[in-house]
């Protein structure tokens, strides 16, 4: 098969693959070829408005599993084929020379066994660092069930690991997935944690040791595939920034491909909205200092599809507001709707020299559609009347349908893979 | 100090810049416009031609370091590479309200003439930082050649960014809309002024090396979820002509 074939069907299988940044690690001339920068680059942006950073591909879709959700499993009859690891890291370079990309991100279906498709990509990986000096980025998924030396060799090479989690819930795991396990999947996940804080005391130690995984760890699951409820979702995505320490949890919303009787029909359509709904939760989670049992409960399980979480948090706790632009902490500001961080950087900043008004609010690139109901300048309200939660409610969910939820959804969406932007329309 | 009758004419650089400032004080003589050489057309304003005196600049220049710091002295610096009309205009006023305030007008947001400035800022780095991915090159023997055509002076500014990723490659980037080029070769690098360059043809594999990018670049994107307005808002249509990726797209097609 010729390398644009293999390309081709190596890169289709990879797609639903979600992370794909290239951010977190800054890193400057060394004595090869290749730097990486800190907030990612975006180098192209696919037909459906994804930004491309990565080369992002399978070094082989054959595949020993048989996830029920997933277009390699084993009992598909698709056309399989693998790289050599030389091919892989020569195609890296190419494309990385001409500034395509930022680096590689390889995933892999599991030939043979866990630890020999750990060994394919290590040499893939080992070539690009040591004989091709490349200092540029490089992403690398664990195969869930390989040991821990290896998962160590390889996060010594790479810039970001990741386990993916595939599905929020064991039970769902077990029924979709029986030959990956919880545990499977979690374990590589600890060690990695592990590695990461011996690394650092490593690094304090031995100046020169590698930094393991330097970018962090990610990890990504389907959403939509199973019966799970948004607030089980939310709560283990929170759970695995505090305990795993994870710098991402990605959420793909699930395309059928396959027809099977565990699965939703195949013209099921994708879960679009609550998957966006779940990176708007999520940048609550990691920039706004909300807690998933903030967000949702466990009576109120799943989003509010004509309300982003934010507005629909503040509107059930409208005693916190009117709040005052000029004097609330910082904390409070994040809490707005319509407030992000940026903005509510702005107001800190701007309000030390002057006492902020609506206009000036507005200029520091405040929403006032949905602030409005939730702040007051120098004690003023712009909103006529008793604000309740009910009217709130209504003006602001007729807002967004004006808006149109489908235009808008479908134009955000893109922006929930990337680190720097934030899911629209959300939680500012 | 309200004569505003007069348009300034400048070199276009920033220490020209500089000297209009200067002049300001200096004349008291507050002009209605400031613009490049290049870029002026007569009118019934009276011009005054500002000559570039790298005396005169350095004082600016020391001025506004003192009283606003370094970081607003590089704000300055970096605005005038926009493209918008009349940045001159905003920069001038801002480093007049900056010699009153001090450092803290960086804070100012809301007021209107630091505002504008930030606007224009704001445009400048978001290009910027788009063209930090979208530079392509391709290979010439042994040296990798990129051709851009941004709206703002960016090539400063993307400058180190290149030359450190690729200090051992040999490249040039070439502005076309700015007739500017930068070299890296041999462990230097510099900016050249260039009007007109004929570019070296590409290497005959090359083709082979832009479609097997094209190939993976149709293959990532996925059907259910094509969004072209989604695409051009991040990469407008202008910058298309530079990427071998958007030669002819299966999805556009079909659509
Ligand atoms: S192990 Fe990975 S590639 Fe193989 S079937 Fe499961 S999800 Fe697909």
């Amino acid at each position: 098969m010729d390398m644009y074939e293999k390309l081709k069907i190596l890169t289709d299988a990879a797609k639903y693959d979600v992370a794909c940044t290239s951010s977190g690690v800054s890193r400057g001339k060394g004595a090869g070829i290749g730097s990486t920068n800190i907030a990612g680059i975006c180098h192209s942006w696919s037909a459906d408005g994804r930004c491309i950073s990565l080369l992002k591909v399978l070094f082989t879709n054959f595949c020993e599993y048989d996830c029920a959700f997933c277009i390699n499993r084993k009992s598909n009859d698709v056309p399989r084929t693998a790289f050599t690891p030389r091919e892989l890291a020569d195609l890296t370079m190419e494309f990385y020379k001409r500034n395509y990309i930022e680096g590689l991100f390889v995933s892999s279906g599991v030939v043979k066994d866990p630890d020999y498709t750990m060994e394919l990509i290590i040499k893939c990986v080992r070539i690009l660092r040591y004989e091709y000096k490349f200092n540029g980025y490089i992403h690398a998924k664990v195969i869930p069930g390989a040991s821990a030396a290896l998962i160590d060799v390889l996060g010594r090479m790479a810039d970001r690991v990741s386990v993916n989690i595939e599905l929020p819930s064991e039970a769902s795991l077990q029924k979709l997935a029986p030959q990956k396990s919880r545990a499977g999947i979690l374990s590589p996940m600890k060690t990695i944690a592990q590695n990461c804080a011996v690394s650092s005391k490593e690094l304090t130690v031995y100046r020169h040791a590698r930094k393991f995984a330097p970018a962090g760890r990610s990890t990504q699951m389907i959403v939509g595939a199973s019966d799970d409820t948004d607030f089980q979702i939310l709560r283990l995505t929170q759970a695995l920034y505090d305990k795993y320490r994870l710098k991402r949890v990605f959420f793909s919303a699930y395309i059928p491909i396959n027809r099977d009787k565990l699965l939703p029909a195949k013209d099921t359509k994708p879960p679009l909205m609550r998957e966006h709904r779940l990176y708007q939760a999520d940048w609550l989670l990691r920039f706004y200092g909300f807690r998933a049992d903030e967000i949702l409960s466990e009576k109120d399980n799943m989003f509010n599809p004509l309300l982003d979480p934010k507005c629909n948090w503040a509107i059930n706790n409208m005693h916190l507001f009117p709040c005052e632009i000029n004097t609330a902490p910082y904390e409070m500001l994040l809490r707005v709707p319509g407030i992000g961080v940026k903005s509510a950087q702005r107001i800190i900043r701007a309000r030390k020299m002057a006492s902020l008004d609506f206009d000036g609010a507005k200029k520091l690139g405040v929403v006032m559609k949905r602030a409005q109901y939730f702040i007051t300048c120098r004690g003023k309200s712009r909103y006529y009347g008793a604000i309740d939660g009910q009217r709130a409610y209504k003006m602001l969910t007729l807002a967004e349908s004006t808006a149109g939820i489908s235009q808008l959804s479908l134009f955000d969406i893109a922006n929930n893979y990337s680190d720097q932007s934030e899911p629209g329309g959300a939680s500012n | 100090m309200n004569n505003e009758k007069v348009i300034y004419v400048y070199d276009g650089s920033f220490e020209g810049f500089l000297c209009c400032v200067y002049n300001f004080y200096y004349n008291r003589l507050k002009p209605a416009d400031i613009v490049p050489m290049n870029e002026y057309e007569p009118s019934f304003y009276q011009t005054v031609e500002i000559e570039t005196d790298f005396e005169q600049a350095y004082k600016v220049k020391f001025a506004i370091e003192e009283q606003m710091g370094y970081e607003n002295l590089n704000f300055l610096r970096e605005c005038l590479l926009s493209c918008r009309k009349n940045k001159e205009m905003h920069m001038l006023n801002y480093a007049v309200k900056g010699f009153k305030m001090g450092g803290k007008i960086k804070n100012m947001l809301t007021d209107p003439d630091v505002n504008r400035l930030f606007k224009v800022h704001t445009h400048l780095e978001r290009e910027r930082r788009m063209y930090l991915g979208i530079v392509r090159f391709y290979k010439s023997g042994d040296v990798y050649i990129s051709c851009i055509q941004p709206k703002n002076r960016i090539l400063p500014l993307i400058a180190w960014h290149f030359c450190t990723r690729f200090s051992s490659q040999r490249f040039m980037i070439y502005d076309k809309t700015h007739g500017q080029a930068l070299i890296n070769s041999d462990g230097e690098n510099r900016i050249v002024f260039a009007d007109d360059i004929q570019l070296p043809p590409p290497d005959e594999n090359e083709l082979a090396t832009q479609k097997l990018w094209k190939g993976f670049y149709d293959a990532i994107a996925i059907k259910e979820r094509y969004n072209p307005r989604c695409r051009m808002s991040f990469m407008p249509k202008r910058v298309w002509n530079n990427l071998p990726e958007m030669g002819k797209d299966v999805l556009d097609r079909q659509n």
